[in-house]
Formats: C-alpha cells, sequence, structure tokens
C-alpha cells in the first residue's frame, strides 16, 4: 500500500505543477483530465454496469451545450452555476432512455443508444436559430464566483485545476461507491442479475442509477470542454464522439479505476499530436482507427493490464495489480 | 391529392431503396458470419470513389452505367484480401470489441481515401441529368430514381433467387443456421463465409457508385450511410433481409412526410421514430427474442 501512495503523491505533485513547466503539457493533460471525467462516467455505465453505448455523445454535448445555450441566450457565465447545471441537463437527458438502458444489452442497448443521440444530433442541427447549427456558438465572459476571467490563459489554468481536482474527486468517489452497497449491487447487476433478483433486490434500479451518474459526469465534462474551448458544435453529439468515448475506456481497461484516465491521456496526446503536426491533421481518424484495431488485437483487456502485469514482473512474483 | 400521394411514394420508395442497397450487404454479412461490420459504410465511400475515377476515365456520361459495375466489383475484390486478413479474427470477438474494432476500421478506411483521392469535392452530375426526367400524374421525377428503385428491387429479386432456387443458396443458408453442422455436412464453410462478405461489400459498392451522380464523393462520406444503415439493420432485426426492406419503407416515409409538413424535423423524426420502435421491440422488427443476435 504505501508504495501506491508515494506513487500517487508524487502523480499529483506533477499534475500540479505540469501548468507552470510546459504550456504544451498543460494543453495536453488539460483534455486528459477533462476526458478523464467522460472516462471515468462512461466507466460506470459499461465497465461497472455492464451497460454498452454507443450514445454517450448526447450526455457529453448536453452539458457542453448547456454552457453554449445558456451563454448565448441568457448571457450566463458564470461556471459555479453552469456546471452543475450541466450535469443536470445532461440526467435530464439521460431520464427517458434510462429504463431501456438497464433492461437491454450487448448490441441492442448500443444500437438503442445512438438512435437516441443521434436524434439530439439532429436535434442541434436542424434547430439552428436557437443551437447555431452547424457553426456551432462562441462562448464569452465567463466567470467563477464573479471573478471574471481576463484572458485565455487564466481561463485555461482555471480549467484546468478544476478538471484536475474534479478527476481525482471522482476517483475517489468511484472507489468508495464500489465498496458501499449500492456499488456493490450494480456490480452484482452486471454479473447475475438473475440471482440479484431472487435476493429480494431490483437489478434495474441500480443499473438505472449507474447509468444516470455515468450520464451526469459526461454531462460535467461536456461543459468543462465547452468552456475550455469557448465553443460548442454539433460534432459533440455526433455519434464517433460516442466511439472515441468507448475507446478511451476499451484501450484504458475496461473496469478498472485508473484504465478510463490512461485512455483519456492518450486520446489527449493523441490529438494534440495530429492537430499541431502538419500535414498529417487531415489523417486524424487513420491514426486512431490503426490504434483502436491495435489495441483489440494486442491489448484487449486494457493497456491498464499491461501495465500492471509489467509491474510485477519487476518486482518478482508477490502481488498482483488492483482494478 | 392522389399526385401529392404518388409523390410521397416514389421518393419514399426512392430513399429506401438506397438505404436497403447498403443495409442488405450489411445485415447478409451479419446474418452469416455473425460479424457487426462497423466498417461497411467504408466498402460505401469507396464505390463512390472507384467509380468516380473509372467514369472521369470514360470521358462519357452514357458510360457511366458501365463504372458501377466496374466499380462493385472492385470494391469486392479489394474487400476479399481484407476478408482473409481481419475479419477472420473478428468473428472470434465479442460483440463490444467488434463494434470497436470495426469502428476504428471505418475511421481508417475512410480516411485512406483522403491519401488517394486527395481533399477533392468531386462531382458527376452528367448521368443524372443525361437520364432527365419523366411526367408522372403532372408531377416531374428524375429518371435517376426510377434507376435506383429499380436496381434495388432487382438486387432483392436477385438475393431472394439465389437463396431460394440454387445449390449455393441452400449451402449460405445452412452456414447462416448452424456453422459447425455445416461443416460436418461437407460445406466449405471459409469459401461460403469469404463470398459472402465479397458479395455483401459489392452490394455497399453497389450502391457508393450510384449515388456518386447526386451526392458527389467527398472527404467524410459514409459516415451518415453508416449510421443509418446500422440503425436500420438492428431495427429490422439483425441477419434480417425483410427486417432492412421494412425498417427501410418506414423511416423513409416518416422522412419524406416530414420533410413535405415539417421541413425542420425530418432527422428529429426519423431518429425518434427509430429509437420508439427499439424501445418496444430490442431485438428488431423481425428478431428472434430469446436468441442471441
Amino acid at each position: 500500500m504505501r508504495p501506491a501512495i508515494v506513487l500517487a503523491v508524487a502523480m499529483l505533485a506533477l499534475a500540479v505543477s505540469v501548468p507552470f513547466v510546459s504550456q504544451t503539457a498543460m494543453l495536453i493533460a488539460l483534455f486528459g483530465f477533462i476526458f478523464s471525467i467522460t472516462a471515468i462516467g462512461y466507466n460506470i455505465a459499461y465497465g461497472y454496469g455492464g451497460m454498452i453505448s454507443l450514445g454517450h455523445a448526447a450526455f457529453f454535448g448536453a452539458g457542453a451545450y448547456t454552457v453554449g445555450l445558456m451563454n448565448r441566450h441568457l448571457g450566463m457565465g458564470e461556471l459555479a452555476v453552469l456546471l452543475p447545471l450541466s450535469m443536470a441537463a445532461a440526467v435530464l437527458v439521460a431520464l427517458p432512455i434510462a429504463p431501456i438502458a438497464a433492461r437491454l444489452s450487448g448490441l441492442q442497448l448500443a444500437t438503442a443508444l445512438l438512435a437516441y443521440s443521434m436524434l439530439y444530433y439532429s436535434l442541434v442541427l436542424k434547430l439552428g436559430p436557437i443551437t447555431g447549427g452547424s457553426d456551432g456558438i462562441s462562448i464569452g465572459g465567463l466567470a467563477v464566483l464573479g471573478y471574471e476571467f481576463p484572458d485565455r490563459q487564466a481561463l485555461g489554468l482555471f480549467i484546468y485545476f478544476a478538471s484536475l481536482a474534479l478527476t481525482v474527486l471522482a476517483l475517489f468517489l468511484v472507489k468508495r461507491f464500489l465498496g458501499t452497497v449500492g456499488g456493490r449491487l450494480v456490480l452484482a447487476a452486471r454479473d447475475n442479475p438473475l440471482r440479484l433478483e431472487f435476493l429480494g433486490y431490483v437489478p434495474a434500479r441500480a443499473k438505472m442509477a449507474a447509468f444516470l451518474i455515468s450520464a451526469a459526469m459526461c454531462g460535467l465534462s461536456g461543459a468543462l470542454y465547452a468552456s475550455a474551448l469557448q465553443f460548442v458544435n454539433a460534432d459533440l453529439l455526433y455519434w464517433t464522439m460516442s466511439g472515441e468515448i468507448l475507446f478511451m475506456v476499451i484501450f484504458g481497461g475496461v473496469g478498472t479505476l485508473l484504465g478510463p484516465i490512461l485512455g483519456a491521456f492518450v486520446l489527449s496526446g493523441l490529438r494534440f499530436y495530429i492537430a499541431t503536426t502538419p500535414d498529417v491533421g487531415i489523417y486524424w481518424q487513420l491514426a486512431l482507427g490503426v490504434i483502436i484495431a491495435a489495441t483489440i488485437y494486442s491489448a484487449p483487456r486494457g493497456l491498464i493490464h499491461s501495465i500492471y502485469r509489467a509491474a510485477t514482473l519487476i518486482r518478482g512474483s508477490k502481488g498482483g495489480g488492483h482494478g | 391529392m392522389i399526385d401529392e400521394v404518388f409523390s410521397i411514394l416514389i421518393t419514399t420508395l426512392y430513399f429506401s431503396s438506397v438505404i436497403i442497397l447498403i443495409a442488405s450487404g450489411l445485415t447478409l454479412i451479419y446474418g452469416v458470419m455473425r460479424i457487426i461490420n462497423i466498417a461497411h459504410g467504408a466498402f460505401y465511400a469507396l464505390g463512390l470513389y472507384i467509380a468516380y475515377t473509372v467514369y472521369s476515365a470514360l470521358k462519357a456520361p452514357e458510360l457511366f452505367f458501365v463504372a458501377v459495375p466496374i466499380a462493385a466489383v472492385v470494391v469486392g475484390v479489394i474487400s476479399l484480401p481484407l476478408y482473409m486478413l481481419i475479419y477472420k479474427g473478428v468473428s472470434q470477438l465479442n460483440e463490444d470489441f467488434q463494434i470497436l474494432f470495426t469502428f476504428g476500421l471505418l475511421l481508417a478506411m475512410l480516411d485512406m481515401n483522403k491519401l488517394i483521392w486527395g481533399l477533392n469535392y468531386y462531382t458527376a452530375y452528367e448521368p443524372f441529368s443525361l437520364l432527365g426526367y419523366v411526367d408522372v400524374l403532372g408531377r416531374q421525377f428524375p429518371v435517376y430514381y426510377f434507376y435506383i428503385i429499380g436496381l434495388a428491387a432487382a438486387m432483392l429479386a436477385a438475393h431472394q433467387a439465389v437463396m431460394r432456387y440454387t445449390r449455393l443458396g441452400v449451402r449460405v443458408r445452412a452456414t447462416a443456421s448452424d456453422i459447425e453442422l455445416a461443416t460436418t455436412i461437407g460445406i466449405n464453410v471459409r469459401r461460403i463465409s469469404a463470398l459472402t462478405f465479397a458479395v455483401g461489400a459489392a452490394m455497399a459498392g453497389i450502391a457508393g457508385a450510384s449515388m456518386l451522380p447526386i451526392s458527389g464523393a467527398f472527404p467524410g462520406i459514409g459516415f451518415d450511410e453508416m449510421v443509418t444503415s446500422f440503425i436500420v439493420v438492428a431495427v429490422g432485426g439483425l441477419g434480417s433481409i425483410k427486417g432492412v426492406v421494412a425498417t427501410a419503407l418506414a423511416i423513409s416515409g416518416v422522412r419524406v412526410i416530414a420533410i413535405r409538413t415539417f421541413p425542420e424535423l425530418d432527422l428529429i423524426l426519423m431518429y425518434a421514430l427509430i429509437a420508439l420502435i427499439l424501445v418496444f421491440r430490442p431485438y428488431g422488427i423481425f428478431g428472434k427474442v430469446g436468441r442471441k443476435i
């Protein structure tokens, strides 16, 4: 346990110092932490609840568009209001489909959620006068607790530390949650719903709760994403975004605590590299596609498992990895 | 009134024919191999681009209808090594991994079109205008619509004929219903699977090639078509051609009527209908409940 604590403190110190060391590293880590919240949220539904989704872009987008729409129509820029509101909005979007998510599984669920999320994509695209359509919305005048950010730099720094803190908080809460009765119920509902029913519990209720928590976290990260970029557009709700979220979780390690964070940082780093390298930018999907295919062939249990295995090999045979 | 009904009918048939052409290949591949091929949209895009290349080499609008079968054959041929190298392993993966894996393939394959054809927007309207318009009850319809409808109808008929009345069809059906039993009675399951895959890909290739005069070819084409056909296959019931036809007609009908009444809401109503169907029939209209599809 002790080396783990040392490692955690070292990682945290590294994360805190990053913005003061390198601008590039900060940008990668900024979106790394924002996507970490997305991936941890998705992992609650998929990894722990067993509900595969090709529709989480809708919840991510709901959070992002809460910031965009409130900003555009009401001139609202207070993040202390917008961030909780975005979580509520994502839950609201997830609520009608949550009972379905709890009942279906596998391909049927993935498709149902895909269709459901495309409904919101087409809403945003078609209601141009309200949502800005495919042009999107530019966001300005963001503030926190009345303090208005003077420039992009200050805003970026705030979002960075907010995302870092929220990622750590999310990790902590997920770990705690898995130990509680509610968390055990979610895992049991994934592994053996029938037996759970015999014991007098309602598996669907546990799954629904996991699904809504998952949506709320995706909404929160969507709001952070929109605030960091000061821009939203309909692409955030397109089905390929859901595919990228699924990728982060499978790449890092499904149903593990730290895997989603790993996946999020890899996606963020890849996006940054591709976007800033001339002549490569247009081949972003090619790179991602090849990485996805290679991951599933070589490390289907996720990168985190490969790391744990390497660590146990180095330390000798004592102790395995923890999930 | 009657002309309005006809107009809705013809446009619905045209919309659904495009979907049927793409989705029936997808559902055929699933039915025989149990592979959920999200990369199927890439074959559609490939058909479009190859048709453009062949068409621009032929330099005559009439010869476009030669370019279409050529594109389909080329797509089918290209799909074979892909099947041998990549897809054989895919059928061993579980559903979740299949979805992500073939999604990755779709991204990679669609971007590869950029490597070959660049970022240009290619158009080829001449075959469309060449066929001109036809008068139906006082309204004008492009003859090209009827070409697409005829193509889909011919393909469905050919599919039915092969499946029902030929030895090959029997072998394909046997492979689809029980792969182990089919192997034991001496059917070359591998060859049947490879053939089905190539035919399915070629069907998407025909669809793509035929849409060239209407949509043109440009980077990013294939994503929208993929999501529509994937959803249509799932709503119809995986592996069911009948389901594809019924679903394609239903959602096209809703869309056409929506375009005439609330043009802003066409896609929204379409996806709402799909979500609603999946809520009440999660295994699809013709899907069998309980069978792990």
